[in-house]
């Protein structure tokens, strides 16, 4: 009995700091942030008073018009849109490019996979930012792709493109800072195939291609749903990059939610769509969540 | 996997792969030595970027406000980490596990736009101690995540033979517990500090006067038009954590698998 | 042990170069002061003097409304200095002590946006204009002596991705009313919406907003043209003759007329040196600072004293030094609810242009 009392006391005494803090500094802020979602944005910033005194009579300063606005405005659904669009491509070129490389590292000898997986985590440990300048530098006028590209467009009769502040260099941005995130769960997974299976399936006399697309990728499942979920998420709120590369048509929903909060101080405006943004990606991460526990991949992986 | 056949297409894919991943980097790194202004085009060597940057005060006061705010944000994470992490290995708190996770599955942009919101509804001054609170509250879920981790190989028996021996909680919980979880809790204030020093999403909502980190300051010098010296410090930075990385790497191999 | 000692000590002598000293904390937009003025100033009251920099003034009002403390010293935009007032986040300020105020060209004091200067005084002014590469305009036979050349689709085909504007409502709103011939300042909205008009018309044109770092586009030759301050280009001429650049940078003012960024000092409320904010402030005012600041960095000085110092190189350059001011406009604030409403509207015009999605 004494003992199961002092289960109890140590389960507080160690829980209660972290449990104070996060709630303190996690789950408090965001309440805060629905609550100003129905409020009515203040002159300077910040929100109108809850409560207005008028001649004797008091009225309640809650609103729908954040909602209303957002979802009203063709231009936050182009936003909107224009993200999911951007972090889709971002996603699928990033499958593109790190399945070979994580198959690559997989099928090494285990002397080198380490360092080969340094390699991979390497460039991704020093600040992103500094990985964006590092293409802000290839991308920019006058530079060797740059001028690869215009010579190439200027043979097809095509008028000269601005490669830095455009969309496309947005979207190479996002999947250089994004690889690792999908090389690293893709590797996780393919290095626990049992190649047993693929000589199986060779043995009865299956192609190269046909092994590989039969049983490597579907095998491979919850590895490629983990990396995209991992690579989508982080791009969808993503606002730096398309102001440091992007132009006037690559501008995302961080872009918005960043100028209202410190541009044009509409907090409920910028509270609504950082709202609508998280339940986005909440109800993409369960989707990909449902995908992975669903798909024939993860059954195999168990065992 | 291993045993089966690699194709030479695939090693050349990799090879390419590898190239995209560095071959900007290399870039920035070789252009920080160039004698010129614009990062077009080799003019000749020169040294005069280190020069500017060393004698940046404004660069190298972020640089320690940076160090600063790390290394506070990191070792109080490690402290909160720990205790969730084992508070989690041994009970059930499902209240704890859900707010450990929210940090890590939530958009950064949230995070950095609520504790604004949050600092300035309670009209707590914006600067180094509201960028390190929240560089706290990030980093404890990570902390804890890699302390829960190391604990999952842990010999239980050895704690049940201190308390046997009549050894008190707190006794046993210093002197049995976190000597057995010390690389968990290494790892995790490593992982803590790289993530602090490298923030920038957080930071750059929480910051206020006189406390531009690091990031901040790059971000502005990109954003205000960029000369070489960015290149210079940037080739520092990257300098700097591959050392760090290769330490964390002898220190922590368990971090990496 | 001993190493442990040894970085604590490292750390205070750190700690110690910091703080050693009292601060001003200067709140001001990037390249806007002399570091002669500065290491001057230092000197002679023994503090350490620090910059901050903001982008734009809303990113500034955003950061002193969003409770941003500390500065000693705000140099703030005529309309901003208006707005700080109204939010009560300046403090009013004593004459007596800015004997140095008796420099200031008096057309630059007692203005709309504050009367008396009962919170500012003025430090310095940007014009804003066209700037453009010589050749080009020259090869397709434009004179940007007019906001035209900007907002009207004639000019603007051949121009296509090779214009800038400001990453600013109020400017970029400002130059399309002058072209419309309305008042730059107005709050009328059928006015308002027009100039949107014009503005929706012509931005896909326009290859970005951009205030920050738009003249490293025209000396890298893919910006043409571009809404410019003074101070941008003249550090920029310099910059492409310190490089043996072969583009040539030249620019104009717009016969519509143009808007100044007049800059003012002013004192927030949460300061609690004033004194050492009054003594830079009258280092500011002093003709040798205002020498120093429109010397070094092309920005126009309200200080005939300095004036009269300076090289005619600069003096004699009509975008610093305006011939006309009767067609120079200042900004005033808008009342909340215009600029709620504008800011709405600068928003669906930045975040969608005309572009499609993608």
């Amino acid at each position: 009995m004494a003992q199961a009392n002092n289960a109890g006391k140590e389960k507080w005494v160690l829980s209660l700091p972290p449990v104070i803090y996060l709630i303190g500094l996690f789950l408090i802020p965001t309440v805060l942030m629905v609550f100003i979602a129905f409020r009515e944005p203040g002159d300077y910033g910040g929100v109108a008073p809850l409560i207005t005194h008028n001649n004797g009579s008091s009225s309640l300063n809650l609103t729908l018009d954040g909602f209303r606005y957002a979802f009203s405005s063709s231009f936050i659904w182009k936003l909107f849109l224009r993200s999911m669009f951007f972090s889709i491509l971002t996603t699928l070129c990033c499958l593109l490019i790190g399945y070979p490389l994580a198959l690559l590292i997989a099928k090494s000898a285990k002397k080198y996979r380490d360092l080969l997986l340094l390699l991979v985590i390497i460039p991704f440990w020093s600040n992103f930012l500094i990985r964006v300048y590092a293409w802000m530098i290839l991308l920019g006028p006058n530079s060797a792709i740059s001028n690869v590209v215009n010579s190439i467009r200027h043979l097809l009769g095509l008028e000269p493109l601005d490669l830095l502040f455009s969309s496309a260099a947005v979207v190479i941005c996002l999947v250089y800072i994004n690889l690792p995130f999908m090389i690293l769960p893709l590797y996780a997974n393919l290095e626990k195939h049992d190649y047993a299976l693929i000589e199986a399936s060779r043995d009865l006399g299956a192609g190269k291609a046909r092994s590989f697309w039969q049983v490597t990728v579907p095998l491979s499942m919850p590895g490629i749903l983990a990396g995209c979920g991992l690579v989508f998420i982080p791009c969808i709120g993503m606002f730096v990059i398309p102001e440091l590369v992007g132009n006037n048509c690559s501008m995302m929903i961080g872009n918005l939610i960043k100028q209202q909060f410190l541009q044009t101080m509409n907090w409920p405006l910028g509270s609504v769509t950082s709202i609508v943004m998280t339940l986005l990606v909440l109800s993409i991460s369960l989707f990909v969540g449902f995908l992975a526990s669903h798909s024939g991949g993860l059954k195999y992986a168990r065992k | 996997m291993q045993g089966s056949k690699i194709s030479k297409s695939l090693l050349a894919t990799g090879t390419l792969v590898y190239l995209f991943l560095y071959l900007p980097l290399i870039v920035l790194i070789v252009y920080s030595f160039n004698d010129s202004r614009v990062n077009v085009g080799w003019v000749g060597f020169t040294l005069k970027w280190y020069k500017v940057l060393f004698a940046d005060k404004q660069l190298i006061a972020a640089a320690i406000n940076s160090l600063i705010i790390a290394l506070i944000a990191s070792t109080v994470s490690v402290v909160l980490g720990t205790l969730a992490g084992v508070a989690l290995h041994k009970y059930k708190v499902p209240l704890l596990s859900t707010l450990v996770m929210i940090p890590v599955a939530a958009p950064e942009l949230l995070v950095g736009v609520s504790l604004l919101l949050f600092f300035i509804l309670i009209n707590f001054t914006l600067g180094m101690a509201s960028i390190t609170l929240a560089h706290i509250a990030f980093c404890v879920s990570f902390v804890t995540i890699a302390v829960k981790t190391r604990m999952y190989g842990m010999d239980n028996s050895l704690l049940d033979a201190a308390r046997d021996l009549g050894a008190s909680p707190v006794k046993s919980f210093f002197l049995i517990l976190i000597p057995t979880i010390l690389p968990g809790i290494i790892a995790g204030w490593l992982m803590a500090f790289t993530l602090s020093i490298d923030d920038f999403v957080i930071t750059f909502f929480t910051a206020g006067v006189g406390s531009s980190t690091l990031p901040l300051a790059i971000y502005s010098m990109l954003k205000m038009g960029v000369t070489p010296e960015v290149n210079a410090a940037s080739t520092i930075i990257i300098l700097v954590t591959l050392v760090l990385t290769s330490v964390a790497t002898k220190l922590s191999p368990q971090l990496f698998k | 042990m001993k190493k442990l000692i040894k970085y604590f000590l490292t750390f205070s002598f750190i700690f110690g170069a910091v703080f050693a000293n009292e601060t001003v904390n200067l709140y001001i937009g990037s390249n806007y002061i002399a570091d002669s003025t500065v290491n001057r100033f230092e000197k002679t009251y023994k503090c350490t003097l620090n910059q901050n920099f903001f982008n734009d003034n809303e990113e500034m009002l955003a950061k002193i409304a969003a409770g941003a403390n500390g500065y000693s010293v705000i140099v703030a935009t005529s309309y901003a200095v208006e707005e700080l007032a109204h939010m009560g986040k300046i403090k009013p300020l004593d004459k007596t002590k800015l004997p140095n105020l008796k420099y200031i060209d008096k057309q630059f004091l007692n203005t709309p946006y504050d009367p008396g200067n009962k919170y500012s005084v003025p430090y310095a002014y940007t014009p804003v204009f066209l700037a453009y590469n010589k050749d080009k305009m020259a090869e397709l036979g434009i004179t940007p002596d007019s906001w035209a050349v900007i907002f009207d689709p004639k000019y603007l085909v051949k121009l296509k991705g090779h214009v800038t504007v400001f990453d600013s409502a109020r400017n970029v709103l400002a130059a399309a009313l002058l072209y419309l011939g309305k008042d730059p300042n107005t709050t009328n909205w059928d006015d308002l919406k027009k100039a949107r008009e014009v503005i929706d018309r012509a931005s896909p044109y326009w290859a970005r907003f951009d205030s920050d770092s738009y003249y490293r586009g025209i000396l890298r030759g893919d910006v043409w043209i571009a809404m410019s301050y003074s101070i941008d280009i003249f550090k920029t001429i310099q910059d492409a003759k310190a490089s043996g650049s072969k583009i040539k940078i030249e620019a104009m003012m717009q016969k519509e007329g143009n808007m100044y960024e007049l800059d003012n000092m002013v004192i927030p409320v949460f300061n609690n040196n004033d004194k050492l904010a009054y003594d830079f402030m009258n280092t500011a005012l002093d003709p040798q600072s205002a020498y120093e600041l429109s010397s070094m960095t092309g920005s126009s000085v309200p200080n005939p004293d300095a004036i009269a110092k300076l090289d005619k190189n600069v003096t004699g350059i009509d975008w610093i030094y305006p011939k006309n001011m009767k067609k120079m406009y200042v900004f005033k604030a808008y009342d909340p609810k215009t600029r709620i409403m504008v800011n709405e509207m600068w928003t669906e015009i930045k975040m969608s242009g005309n572009c499609g999605i993608f």
